[in-house]
C-alpha cells in the first residue's frame, strides 16, 4: 500500500466533509473510492478518444483498462459509430444469398451493389 | 468473393463456417440476434476472442456482462479452433489478430461489426459478414418476422452508419417486409436517448414459421 496525499480548497474540504458526514465512511475510504472512480472515468474517456482518433479497439480499450468487449460495448452505450460505410452490405447478402441458395435474396444483393440508389426509390 | 466449401452433416439447410470476432458477438448481442446467427453459422471460436468476451471488469471481478453470460449459455454450441491455432496476424491486437489469421487460414468468413477490423479484413481478402446483413438474411430466409428485423435494425441504429441502415432498410423492404411503422429505423429513434442499453428479450415474440421454399 502507498500513501498519496492532495491539498484541498476551504470549500472541496467542506464538501467532502459532508459526503463523509452523510455516508458514515471513515474519511480514508471515501476518498479512496472517489479517486478510483476518478481514475476509472478518467481511463475510460481517454480511451474512447483514442478510438475516435484511430486507434484500434484493442489498444482503445487498454487505455480504458477494459475487456474490449466491455470496451466495445460500451462505445455502443455512448452511441459511438462502430461500423462506418462504405457499405459492403450487398457483397455480404450475395454471399449468405449464395450460400443458403436463397434467388430473392440474391436478386436484393445484386441490385444493392449495382444500383442501391435505385432499389431504394423503389421501395421508399 | 468466396464461397467456402459445404461440410455441415446435418439435415436441413447448411450453416455457413464463420470465425467470430469480439466486435460482431457484443454488436449480435445489442441487435437480439446473437442466438439466431447460430441458424446460419456454425461458428468458429478463436480462443483469444473467447478470452476477450469472458473477461470481467477488473473492478467487479466476480461479475458477469449480459453479452458474456449468453456467449457462455450458447458457447458449447460454437466449435472450437483447431490446436495449435493459426499464428495470430501482426500489429492487431489479440482477439482482432486471432479471428482474422484464423479465417484466412479456413479460408471462411470472418463475423465483425467494426469498421477498422473489416477493412483489415478485406485488405487481406477475407470475406466479412456484419451485424446488420445478418438482420437482413435472418428476415430473406423466414427466420424471424418483419416486425422483428425491423425492430433489431433499429436497436444497432445508433452503432451503425446511416447509409448501412439506409441500405438494410432498403433490402428488407425489398424483400417485402412492410413499413416497420415505429419499429423502423429512423422512426422514434431521435426521440430515443443514444445510449439506451437496448434490452434483448423485450416486445413481441420474433420467430415466425419458416415459409416453404
Amino acid at each position: 500500500m502507498q500513501t498519496k496525499s492532495i491539498r484541498l480548497t476551504r470549500e472541496e474540504a467542506r464538501d467532502l466533509e459532508e459526503l463523509v458526514e452523510e455516508t458514515g465512511e471513515v474519511e480514508a475510504a471515501v476518498l479512496k473510492r472517489a479517486a478510483l472512480r476518478g481514475i476509472r472515468e478518467e481511463r475510460i474517456e481517454r480511451g474512447v478518444l483514442a478510438y475516435l482518433r484511430g486507434e484500434s479497439t484493442s489498444r482503445a480499450a487498454a487505455i480504458a483498462n477494459l475487456p474490449r468487449a466491455r470496451f466495445l460495448d460500451l462505445l455502443a452505450e455512448k452511441g459511438v459509430t462502430l461500423l462506418q460505410g462504405p457499405s459492403t452490405l450487398g457483397e455480404e447478402l450475395s454471399l449468405l444469398a449464395r450460400w443458403f441458395g436463397d434467388a430473392r435474396l440474391e436478386a436484393v444483393s445484386g441490385r444493392l451493389q449495382e444500383s442501391p440508389g435505385d432499389l431504394a426509390d423503389e421501395h421508399s | 468473393m468466396n464461397i467456402p466449401e459445404k461440410h455441415d452433416g446435418r439435415s436441413g439447410p447448411e450453416r455457413l463456417r464463420a470465425v467470430l470476432d469480439t466486435s460482431f458477438w457484443t454488436a449480435a448481442w445489442r441487435a437480439d440476434v446473437a442466438a439466431n446467427c447460430l441458424d446460419l453459422f456454425e461458428i468458429v471460436v478463436p480462443r483469444a476472442v473467447e478470452d476477450e468476451i469472458r473477461a470481467n471488469d477488473p473492478l467487479f471481478p466476480r461479475g458477469e456482462f449480459p453479452y458474456a453470460t449468453l456467449f457462455r449459455h450458447l458457447r458449447d454450441k460454437m466449435l472450437d479452433p483447431p490446436d495449435p491455432e493459426p499464428e495470430r496476424l501482426p500489429d492487431l491486437g489479440r482477439g482482432e489478430a486471432s479471428a482474422l489469421a484464423l479465417a484466412q487460414a479456413l479460408g471462411v468468413p470472418v463475423l465483425v461489426n467494426e469498421h477498422r477490423a473489416r477493412k483489415l479484413a478485406a485488405n487481406l481478402g477475407i470475406d466479412t459478414i456484419t451485424v446488420p446483413a445478418v438482420i437482413v438474411a435472418l428476415y430473406g430466409l423466414g427466420v424471424i418476422s418483419d416486425r422483428a428485423a425491423w425492430r433489431k435494425l433499429r436497436l444497432i441504429e445508433a452503432i451503425t452508419a446511416a447509409a448501412i441502415v439506409h441500405e438494410a432498410a432498403t433490402a428488407l423492404s425489398a424483400l417485402g417486409a412492410s413499413i416497420g411503422g415505429r419499429d423502423r429505423p429512423g422512426a422514434v429513434a431521435r426521440s430515443t436517448p443514444r445510449g439506451g442499453r437496448a434490452g434483448p428479450g423485450a416486445g413481441q415474440p420474433d420467430a415466425r414459421p419458416v415459409p416453404p421454399r
